[in-house]
């Protein structure tokens, strides 16, 4: 069983960075897939980290695993591949079906009164292992730039100013974009869940 | 007293559950309560209960989607690329 390097470990000399492959490889692909969806891209995020860790073992102080110090790593660089493909295709200012207009949103921040109820009780559904792979897959079928706005803000946790930077966009685009993409999961998950 | 924009904005702009206490019982007893923002606040919500589950067990250890692993070629693709890259070792920092 190889040494994992844990909290103990000072990060100099003992560390492997080529036995990290082995051992967080996969869990690093993964979640660089899940935020960029093309293998390509995730395997490049993937490398970088892995170089970018290389080059700065002297700051990893073991606070935190290996695994997670790595992942911190890997998003900066999704995000920045995001921040670039967004410049190739520059977002165009969304055509927001009239609803930043609309009196019930200006005065309300909301788009309807009556959205559709959801067809199955998501939070039960969230129990089951099986739902977060369903998740995914609609995640994975969001169009661009609204799966790029959702994984930033809500998979990423990241500020609404901060997404809005690195997509270049502004705020109410931004919810746009973030209502769009929840209201597409949302059909997927009630029609790929509930076929199951 | 919460206004039902002041709810929207809220939650457009964070994760409901990590409002301060206070806050986040005012927020969620006016989406309870209000026919007007509560139906579709409501499904921000869950959307924001789903987010945080999926990234909650993304941090337990293993990814939620088992998915594809990187290849065999891809991993030594990746050591070849850490053993040519220059090092910063004990000795030369």
């Amino acid at each position: 069983m190889p040494e994992s390097p844990g909290p103990d470990t000072a990060g100099l000399g003992t560390a492997d960075p080529t036995e990290w492959v082995d051992l967080h490889g996969d869990y690093l692909y993964r979640y660089a897939l899940s935020r960029l969806r093309d293998p390509e891209a995730a395997r490049d995020a993937v490398q970088e980290t892995f170089l970018a860790a290389l080059s700065s073992l002297d700051r990893y102080d073991g606070r935190v695993e290996v695994k997670y110090w790595l992942r911190g790593i890997l998003r900066f660089k999704i995000v920045d591949h995001i921040r670039r493909s967004s410049r190739e295709a520059p977002i165009d200012p969304a055509d927001d079906e009239g609803i930043l207009d609309s009196l019930l949103f200006k005065a309300s921040g909301i788009p309807t009164t009556r959205p559709d109820p959801w067809h199955f009780n998501a939070h039960q559904a969230m129990d089951a292992d099986l739902f977060w792979e369903v998740f995914q897959q609609c995640l994975d079928r969001l169009k661009e730039p609204m799966r790029q706005a959702f994984v930033l803000k809500m998979l990423e946790d990241m500020d609404s100013e901060e997404v809005c930077k690195v997509l270049d966009i502004s705020p109410n685009h931004l919810w746009v974009l973030n209502h769009r993409a929840r209201s597409q999961l949302k059909t997927c998950l009630e029609s790929k869940w509930t076929n199951r | 007293m919460l206004t039902c924009k002041q709810v929207s904005n809220a939650l457009a702009r964070q994760d409901y559950a990590s409002l301060p206490g206070l806050k986040r019982i005012g927020l969620r007893l006016h989406v309870a309560l209000c026919v007007v923002c509560g139906p579709y606040n409501r499904q921000v919500m869950i959307m924001q209960d789903a987010a945080r589950n999926f990234r909650k067990r993304e941090d337990a250890g293993e990814h939620p989607v088992a998915g594809p692993a990187l290849s065999g070629p891809d991993k030594e693709r990746i050591r070849e690329a850490l053993r040519q890259a220059p090092k910063k070792t004990a000795e030369n920092l």
